[in-house]
């Protein structure tokens, strides 16, 4: 039997004395706390050196690399000084070699897990050989170093900051005793202050276990925490503490979970006939053990996921909503004022609760700010104007702790899509166009199935024709991609020529089965159409003769303003006109102020910033006008995870109800007869 | 019964050994070679013992000879009393022996596979920094105590709780305050209520002084108790619960006396009975006082226990050994006072 005696920094109040075998060998494994008290450590290793194969030390200081430099705490080197013959394991070498390992096979199987993350470090020089790899994932690192060295609340946000400012106190660290020094209260009123705010708002927590000890834990509640390694008592620490997900780079070993990091290098050292570790070595005993990261998901309430989102007048209707403005309504000054207003900086609205996620349980607030311009003013005004308030708002809403903000309706048209804001705001941004083009697709597909007129050939694909009014738009050219790919015939329409084309040898490449058209005005094929999608920026001009359009067609009509009015589409009760776009969020959903929307419905580029929140995705999602078809597809599949529903279709006038479908059928197939 | 003992030659071990040889058990004595020759001394005329070479601060325990093992196999119940009782101790001493001596003996006890029961004398102390009412399982492994005594014993016995028992029954003891022998008054050092006697030793001589003084001054808390027991109380009780166990698998009981006293209560009897004729009277509560303590032979680790007023439950006790009740203090006070006077001379 093998004894391995383990000298903890740690509360002797967690001494055990464990027996088990592993890998064919008997082993004794004795923790003896020392609670801070260094003295006590070397006189246990002076005592014990000759009784015992291997000494594991946990907590203490291990060999810093600040920068170029290699810093050696000097209790480092009496601790080996003391332990004398007898090797000694203190887990870096482990560390080293498993922790970034596991991190990466961890980041193979949720590739999101750190993008666009706020990164907080309890104390990053004891991470410092990991930092490089946080540091490709995201921008967002904060170190709390100072305040948990020295209790100074400032933090720093690079790893450059962090090795020169720490490099500069090492010293000085060198000289004050352990001990007493990190073993105090550290949730004092300096830790409370909004200096520290930054710090106690970061998803995802790295803190090294021993740091457990001594530090108030109340910043993990529901958050995520990536710790070293996992035993018994740690992780009860983290439960306690309310961590909404704890990720461990390190196996778990449910037989016997005492095993932490040092004791596990500790074991691998008792192997060595010549007690040396060499990475080679180690690397194939990791190997051997077929470690994977262990995730445990909590059943503590997440912290609530915050998003923003821009919304604006749709009409000069909506805008003389708001209460001061009412009565200018009717003066003749109306127009005035909506010029105005259209020069006047976005403000917040109202809140959105109690969207909750059918998947994960997560919770998700919104937050809804207004730019007071009506489209009319928004494409007339400089988009640098409009990109200089929309990254006001942007400030705003990072200010008040949301993770990701939306751009709503015409916000998002203005300039290059999105993408300045982006490069601007301090927060990711989404126009949620994946979302929004998705859901035309399900409407279109909802309406078409209810209609039941279009025969599917065996292999699922509509037996019709489907046209794309606006097909190089953003949202046209994903519904050209999906249409290719089930129907046999599809036209594209768009109003320059040499785009049209260039689409239509893209779509052939991608789908040599069905046939595509491509053409400048859609009056000449809409007459054979089954399914016409109209996404164009055309401000209410007429695109295309309903008159002319095949009875029991459908009609998706995407954009804003309409491209068909009202009195058009009133002459063919045969023909079924969706309006689409809305749909419906998970949970009791609750809305401070009106949208001017039925029910509980909502814009799809709104679902789609609450479900990036859900999903904890917080990142640019959809940005400029060239939509991703795989996103839209990635983003079809989240948003049926998480419970975001088509929300009974829309038609111009509001909801259309399946007996209004089914009566349209009707007038369609006694049209066909004539 | 075969009984292994460790802490054999300490103050409680060298009668307990007598009390337990009495009834005729047989007791293998678990003691350091550096000690050996006194033990046999000490055990010299009680045939029933025999002695084992052990060393509970090795990791093994016992020096293993030859036969030892079967010797061990058969025993019937281990006794831990061993384990370094000094207020004043340093750290490294009191780790040394209370958590790591009780670690390995707890790996010792659980190697003997077929063991029945395994008894662990730990201290009222563990709960000394509560107020109030302390129940007989009551323990807060993280707390703080104020000296390293009672902080390494808490440690101990929450290794005791803690370690996996299997079939092996548990029992752990809190004796109070110890002082000596309740019909000869003898005692071997000093300690606890001792200091306080040996300052009353002192005032007798200065009768000038204490004629002169309006009362005695006492700090600490209203309330405050001090749970005494003397020393052949606890022996006696021991060999009763060692010998009857109980069918829990863990059961733990505070051996102090039914007679609940005050700190001021004690304080006033024993200036009577070494005739200094003083009231007793408390000063306002302040930690002001604690750094005059030393200056009166009283160790400043003294002054928690008179600030704690923790009442410790007898519950346990009453409830499976109604029989086990201490002599009151006013019958054996002035033998008490009378050993401590010759061992002052």
């Amino acid at each position: 039997m093998k004894e391995i005696i383990k000298i903890a920094y740690g509360p002797s109040s967690e001494n055990y004395d464990a027996h088990f075998s592993f890998q064919n060998e008997d082993y004794r494994l004795k923790r003896l706390g020392v609670d801070a008290n260094v003295e006590l450590a070397l006189h246990l290793l002076k005592t014990y050196r000759h009784e015992c194969d291997v000494f594991a030390v946990a907590g203490f200081p291990p060999i810093l690399r600040i920068g170029r430099e290699t810093i050696i705490h000097p209790v480092y080197q009496q601790l080996r000084v003391a332990a004398g013959r007898t090797p000694v394991a203190d887990g870096t070498q482990l560390r080293k070699t498993s922790f970034l390992w596991a991190l990466k096979s961890l980041l193979k199987r949720e590739p999101h897990l750190l993008s666009q993350k706020k990164i907080g470090f309890f104390c990053g020089i004891f991470q410092a050989d990991f930092l490089h790899f946080f540091e490709e994932h995201t921008q967002h690192l904060v170190f709390a170093d100072l305040y948990f060295s020295l209790g100074i609340p400032k933090l720093m946000h690079s790893s450059r900051q962090l090795a020169k400012s720490m490099g500069r106190l090492t010293p000085a660290l060198m000289k004050v005793s352990l001990g007493k020094k990190f073993t105090k209260d550290y949730d004092s009123l300096i830790f409370r202050t909004p200096l520290m705010r930054e710090f106690h708002r970061c998803d995802v927590y790295i803190i090294h276990k021993s740091q457990l000890d001594y530090v108030k834990l109340w910043p993990l509640e529901g958050k995520t925490v990536i710790v070293d390694s996992l035993d018994r008592f740690t992780k009860e620490k983290l439960l306690a503490a309310g961590a909404g997900r704890i990720i461990s780079c390190f196996p778990e070993f449910p037989a016997h979970p005492e095993i932490g990091c040092a004791a596990l290098e500790a074991l691998f050292l008792s192997h060595q006939p010549d007690h040396v570790l060499d990475d080679e070595t180690l690397l194939q005993e990791v190997r051997a053990l077929d470690a994977q990261p262990t995730i445990i998901e909590t059943a503590t309430k997440k912290k609530t996921a915050q998003f923003a989102f821009v919304i604006h007048p749709l009409t000069q209707k909506q805008l003389f909503q708001v209460p001061g403005i009412k009565n200018f309504q009717k003066l003749p000054l109306a127009r005035g004022i909506e010029k105005l207003m259209g020069k006047v900086p976005g403000f917040y609205y109202c809140k959105m609760n109690g969207i909750k996620s059918e998947f994960n349980g997560q919770e998700v607030e919104g937050e809804l700010y207004v730019i007071p311009a009506t489209p009319k003013q928004l494409l007339r005004q400089d988009p640098e104007s409009i990109y200089r308030r929309i990254h006001q708002l942007c400030l705003l809403a990072h200010h008040r702790g949301t993770s990701i903000i939306g751009l709503g309706a015409y916000t998002k048209i203005v300039g290059d899509a999105g993408v300045t804001i982006a490069n601007r705001s301090p927060i990711p941004v989404t126009t949620g166009n994946s979302l929004s083009a998705a859901a035309t697709l399900w409407a279109a597909s909802y309406g078409l199935e209810r209609m039941d007129l279009v025969k599917k050939a065996p292999d699922g694909r509509y037996q019709g024709t489907a046209m794309v009014i606006g097909a190089t738009g953003s949202i046209g050219k994903v519904c050209v991609r999906h249409l290719c790919q089930h129907w046999e015939k599809v036209i594209l329409v768009a109003p320059r020529p040499y785009k049209v084309l260039d689409l239509v040898d893209e779509m052939r490449a991608h789908c040599p089965n069905t046939e595509i058209i491509g053409t400048t005005h859609p009056d000449k094929y809409s007459p054979d159409c089954d399914l016409i999608i109209t996404s164009t920026s055309a401000q209410g001009e007429k695109v295309m003769d309903i008159a002319q359009v095949k009875a029991g067609a459908v009609i998706c009509d995407v954009s804003r303003p309409f491209d068909l009015n009202l009195d058009e589409v009133a002459t063919r009760p045969d023909v079924l006109v969706i309006a689409s776009g809305e749909v419906e969020l998970p949970g009791q959903v609750k809305i401070g102020k009106t949208l001017n929307l039925e029910g509980g419905a909502v814009y799809a580029c709104l679902a789609e910033t609450a479900l990036l929140a859900m999903e904890g995705r917080f990142e640019n999602y959809s940005l400029s006008r060239d939509l991703d078809y795989d996103k839209v597809i990635e983003i079809d599949q989240l948003a049926r995870k998480h419970g975001i529903r088509l929300s009974a279709i829309m038609g111009h006038t509001g909801e259309i109800t399946d007996p209004e479908i089914a009566l349209c059928r009707e007038h369609a197939l006694r049209a066909r007869l004539n | 019964m075969n009984i292994l003992l460790t802490g054999s030659t300490g103050f409680i071990g060298k009668r307990l050994v007598k009390s337990l040889a009495a009834n005729g058990h047989k007791i293998g004595l678990l003691i350091r070679s550096g000690s050996l020759s006194r033990a046999k001394k000490i055990f010299q005329n009680v045939p029933q013992v025999h002695f084992i070479e052990a060393d509970i601060s090795r990791n093994d325990v016992v020096v293993r000879v030859a036969g030892t093992e079967a010797v061990l196999q058969d025993t019937d119940a281990v006794i831990h009393l061993a384990g370094t009782y000094n207020l004043s101790i340093p750290l490294e001493e009191a780790y040394t022996h209370n958590v790591i001596g009780t670690q390995n003996m707890v790996w010792f006890a659980q190697r003997l596979t077929k063991l029945p029961c395994f008894h662990y004398i730990s201290t009222y102390a563990v709960n000394s920094h509560c107020q109030g009412h302390v129940g007989e399982d009551q323990l807060d492994a993280s707390s703080k105590l104020a000296d390293h005594y009672a902080q390494t014993k808490l440690q101990a016995e929450s290794i005791v709780r803690q370690a996996n028992w299997g079939n092996t029954r548990v029992r752990i003891y809190r004796p109070g305050v110890i002082v000596g022998d309740s019909n000869t008054g003898e005692m071997d050092k000093i300690d606890g209520p001792y200091f306080f006697f040996r300052l009353f030793n002192q005032m007798r001589q200065w009768k000038s002084v204490t004629r002169k003084m309006p009362f005695f001054p006492i700090v600490g808390r209203q309330g405050a108790q001090v749970p005494l027991l003397p020393v052949n109380v606890l022996a006696d009780w021991l060999t009763t619960l060692v010998e009857h166990p109980t069918h829990h698998t863990v059961r733990s009981y505070h051996l102090v006396s039914q007679e609940q006293l005050l700190v001021e209560n004690f304080l006033r009897e024993s200036l009577k009975a070494y005739d200094v004729p003083l009231m007793v009277r408390r000063m306002p509560e302040t930690r002001l006082f604690n750094p005059v303590l030393p200056f009166l032979g009283i160790p400043r680790e003294v002054a928690p226990y008179l600030y704690s007023t923790a009442s410790f439950s007898r519950e346990h006790l009453d409830e499976d050994f109604p029989q086990l009740k201490a002599p009151l203090l006013n019958d054996y006070l002035p033998t008490l006072v009378q050993g401590a006077r010759e061992m002052f001379k």
